[in-house]
Formats: C-alpha cells, sequence, structure tokens
C-alpha cells in the first residue's frame, strides 16, 4: 500500500552520500549557469568577481562563487521588471506567484515564482509532510491569514498533493479555529510554536476546552524557532496530546528542512534539492565536519524564477554526526537551527542567543508560556530583564521558582538578569511569529 | 523487475509524457485551456525529473 510508504521518495532519501555530492555538484553547475545567463543581478556579482560556470569543475570550485546577503537584494528591486527588478530570470508574464518576506530584519524583499517554482514548492513541503506522518488520511487543519507570506501555502498545497483533506482555517479568529477543529475532528495542523501555545492558552482559559482531547495528533511548525527548542516542543506536545515536528524554510530559499518523525533532535536537510554549507563566522572557511557551529549558505537547486544560489542565510547550524534511524540519508543539522546571526547579541560582553533563554524559561514548570527579555543600557553598563508570568495559585511558590530560574539562567547564559513577574496572560501575545527580544541599545 | 530496473522505467516514461507535452503546446497555439493545462503538466513532469531522472543520470550534461 502507498500509504505504508515510509520515504515520499525512496530512491532520493535513501541515495548514499557519494551520490547526493554528484547530485548536487551537478544541479548547482546547471542552477550557476541559469542565473549567470538569465539574471542581471547575479552576472553583475559573477562578474564583479571574475567567475564564470567554467570555473566549476570540482565540489570546492563551489566556494568561489560569491555569496548573496539579503541587502543586496533590496538594492536590486523595485523597478522594471517592476517589482523584482534585476534578480528576475524569466519574463515577468511567466510570473504566477507574488510574496514577500516579513521585513523583521528591514525592508522586505519580493520573491517571483513561476507556476514550476510553486509546484517546487509544494513538493519540498511533500517531503516534510510525508516525513512526518502525514497521509490521505488527515483532514489538515491550517490557521493562517493566507496573505503576502509564503508560511504555509506551500504546506496547503503539499497536503493535497499528498491526497489530505485541507480545511483552510484563514479569516476565522482563534475561538472559531478551535471550534472548527473539534467539529471537524481535524487530525493535523500547522502553524508557529507561538499561535500553537496561543491556541492552547485560549482553550484552556476562555473556553474550558483542553486542546489535548481533540482530534490534532500531529503539529508542524515553521516561521520562527521553537518545535527545535526542547522545553517549547515538550510544552506544545504536552498541551496538544499530539506530536509537534519543525521544519525550517525561508521565503528567498525555500522550504529547505525538516524534522522527521522518529524526532532525532535535529533537522534533516532535504539535500537533493538544496546544497548547504556552513561557514565558520570568524574564518570564513567552511565546515564539512560535524559538531563545529557556523552560519548557512544555502543554494536552492531548482529554483527558477529568482534563484537562491550561495544565499547568506545567517542562520546557525551544525552538522549532527549521527544517522538518523529512520534510514534516510539526508543529514540532520543537530538541534535544528540553533539561532540567527544577526540574533545573537553580546550583553555585559557576553554572547546571549536568545534560544537559550527560551529554554530555560519553559522548562520551568510554573511560569507560563509567554516571557520578554529587554536589554537596555544605563551609562556604559548593559542590563538585561527578563520579564515571565506566573501561572495562576502558585504566588507561594515565587521565591523557589526565581531561585531555579535565576541558577538555570546562569547556567545556560552566564548572564545576571533582573527578573520581573507578572500575571499570567499580561504579556503581549503574539498570532503568527513573537517578537520576544527587545534590544533597546540600538536605537 | 529490480528495482534501478523501475527507477529506468519510470524514466523512460517520464520522458514520453514530457515529448507528448512538448506536442500538445505546439498544438495550442489557439486554445488557451489546452495550452495553459499543458503547461501545468509540464510543471509537475519537471517535479517527476527532479525525483527521478536527475540523479538517474548522474554522469549526463543536463538538457531541458
Amino acid at each position: 500500500m502507498i500509504d505504508d510508504q515510509k520515504y515520499w521518495n525512496p530512491f532520493l532519501e535513501t541515495l548514499n552520500e557519494e551520490k547526493i555530492r554528484e547530485l548536487q555538484f551537478k544541479k548547482f553547475k546547471r542552477i550557476f549557469q541559469w542565473a549567470y545567463d538569465h539574471s542581471v543581478f547575479h552576472r553583475s556579482l559573477y562578474d564583479a568577481a571574475g567567475i564564470t560556470p567554467d570555473d566549476i569543475r570540482s565540489f570546492a570550485d563551489i566556494r568561489l562563487v560569491p555569496k548573496v546577503e539579503k541587502s543586496m537584494m533590496r538594492g536590486v528591486q523595485r523597478k522594471d521588471p517592476f517589482p523584482y527588478g534585476d534578480a528576475l530570470c524569466v519574463p515577468i508574464e511567466e510570473v504566477t506567484e507574488f510574496r514577500q518576506t516579513s521585513g523583521t530584519t528591514g525592508q522586505p524583499i519580493y520573491q517571483a515564482d513561476t507556476w514550476q517554482d510553486w509546484e517546487w514548492w509544494s513538493e519540498c513541503w511533500a517531503y516534510i509532510l510525508w516525513a512526518q506522518g502525514y497521509r490521505p488520511a488527515d483532514r489538515v487543519f491550517i490557521p493562517f491569514g493566507y496573505n503576502i507570506f509564503v508560511a504555509f501555502w506551500a504546506g496547503h498545497y503539499a497536503a493535497e498533493k499528498i491526497g489530505c483533506e485541507v480545511v483552510p482555517g484563514g479569516v476565522l479568529d482563534t475561538q472559531a479555529r478551535i471550534l472548527k477543529i473539534r467539529e471537524l475532528k481535524a487530525t493535523a495542523m500547522m502553524a508557529t510554536p507561538t499561535y500553537v501555545l496561543g491556541m492552547a492558552e485560549t482553550a484552556k482559559n476562555k473556553m474550558n476546552i483542553s486542546p489535548a482531547d481533540l482530534s490534532i495528533n500531529k503539529i508542524t511548525c515553521a516561521g520562527e524557532p521553537g518545535a527545535s527548542i526542547p522545553s517549547t516542543k515538550k510544552r506544545m506536545q504536552n498541551a496538544w496530546g499530539a506530536l509537534v515536528f519543525d521544519h525550517a524554510g525561508a521565503t528567498e530559499i525555500g522550504a529547505w528542512s525538516f524534522e522527521c518523525r522518529d524526532q532525532p533532535g535535529g533537522m534533516h536537510v532535504n539535500e537533493a534539492f538544496f546544497l548547504v554549507e556552513i561557514e565558520d563566522a570568524e574564518t570564513g572557511e567552511i565546515i564539512e565536519e560535524p559538531g563545529r557551529r557556523g552560519k548557512m549558505i544555502i543554494t536552492a537547486l531548482d529554483r527558477m524564477a529568482q534563484p537562491c544560489v550561495r544565499f547568506d542565510a545567517k542562520d546557525i547550524i551544525e552538522w549532527d554526526p549521527s544517522p538518523c534511524s529512520c534510514g534516510r540519508t539526508f543529514r540532520l543539522i543537530k538541534g535544528g537551527v540553533i539561532g540567527r546571526a544577526d540574533d545573537i547579541t553580546k550583553v555585559k560582553g557576553v554572547l546571549l542567543a536568545p534560544s537559550a533563554i527560551e529554554e530555560v524559561v519553559r522548562s520551568i514548570e510554573g511560569l507560563c508560556d509567554e516571557y520578554e527579555v529587554v536589554v537596555d543600557r544605563l551609562g556604559d553598563a548593559d542590563r538585561i530583564k527578563l520579564k515571565v508570568e506566573l501561572m495562576p495559585g502558585i504566588e507561594d511558590r515565587v521565591r523557589e521558582i526565581e531561585s531555579r530560574l535565576r541558577d538555570q539562567l546562569r547556567l545556560k547564559t552566564n548572564l545576571g538578569y533582573r527578573i520581573e513577574f507578572h500575571d499570567c496572560g499580561k504579556l503581549p501575545r503574539y498570532e503568527a511569529k513573537a517578537k520576544r527580544f527587545k534590544d533597546l541599545r540600538k536605537k | 523487475m529490480d528495482k534501478q530496473s523501475d527507477l529506468h522505467s519510470i524514466d523512460r516514461k517520464i520522458q514520453v509524457i514530457k515529448k507528448a507535452a512538448v506536442e500538445l503546446k505546439l498544438l495550442s497555439d489557439n486554445f488557451p485551456a489546452v495550452r495553459k493545462n499543458t503547461d501545468r503538466i509540464s510543471a509537475s513532469l519537471k517535479m517527476m525529473e527532479m525525483n527521478i531522472s536527475d540523479a538517474l543520470h548522474l554522469d549526463e550534461e543536463y538538457k531541458d
């Protein structure tokens, strides 16, 4: 029975490493030639570097190709062919999809896709969903706004491609979505971790519904870190009585990674469709061996309208040395996306990754899911304040919780914090991506 | 049939359908319903090539 098949693509997902590298090299040469021939932006970049497709004769030569940063893309758009400008590789008439980035790091990037690229998006997501156990018997509820951000659009189409029944949950408010999930007995859901926890909170506190009593048995998270942070994953899984899986993708890259059903503590890179390189942030050398963290440089090997060739994603990752029990030969990145290079900041001279704070807060029983971090400066000295919410009814334990929080934060982040306790529900709530880390020193 | 033979059989069928799609497109100059649906078939065939053909023919130069 086809539904019993473990892999969406039993050929590629178990291809040996040597063949994967050969495939990646062949496809890299192809997409590099395509960008060189068809993109004014890429061509000028490569001409300035003095590199042509003929220079790529081995896998190691790939590193000679200049990287692309988001800021470079901003400078070549908003002109003809409008609005994609010099990055567009196809006639504008062939573009069928417009999306844009969220703009959290600056002016949004416009992303063009042809129909073939859009099929590619849903194909990449089909690998993800199949690996996470989605099958035609699933009724998939997708509670997102169906707007100009790519978000879960391709998840919707991939679920259809697999043969699931898809319930588009846009426009409905949170309570209406929960009622619809209950009414239709939806078995799967896709959302950001913030919204997964937010829906659970609304269900419990405003509707007297335990999400664990609903029919959802699997949740795919994307859009922000969380599903690879163990304490956040545990909270989501406990709240919903469901398995929660992570996925990392980006508008300008594609759906490049996924956690499989075996939940190996990391995510597979779809190495048949993407080439991931890890660059040492200090030296610029490419890191081959597992266990060393670096910045991800990624190429989408088949994306045509607006190619992604050696894009500096600024995600911090490391290879996992262990093979996955699922049998896929696609390598794992350990712990998923550990952080973003532009989120990691120095506070009081110490490097701080915001995800480390999340792991501590959500590991402590008695604290609600939401928190906020504020970094500012008093004179020449950095200060860091953590705002947390105490669950109702345990006010007598606040000293014990505070002590545990301080100890764990010191251990995991090497910093001392001013801690503020708030009642549950007082801190901001977010429907999609949360903005919990506020660095006021930048202003 | 062994797995590798299965893959080559699948690949050959993909190429047959691809050739038919190219021929259909040439016949559809004045028929939007055929032209646009053929474009969709071609996009799906490209997915098949990504899933099978690209890795099966590693030693061949890329042909569109």
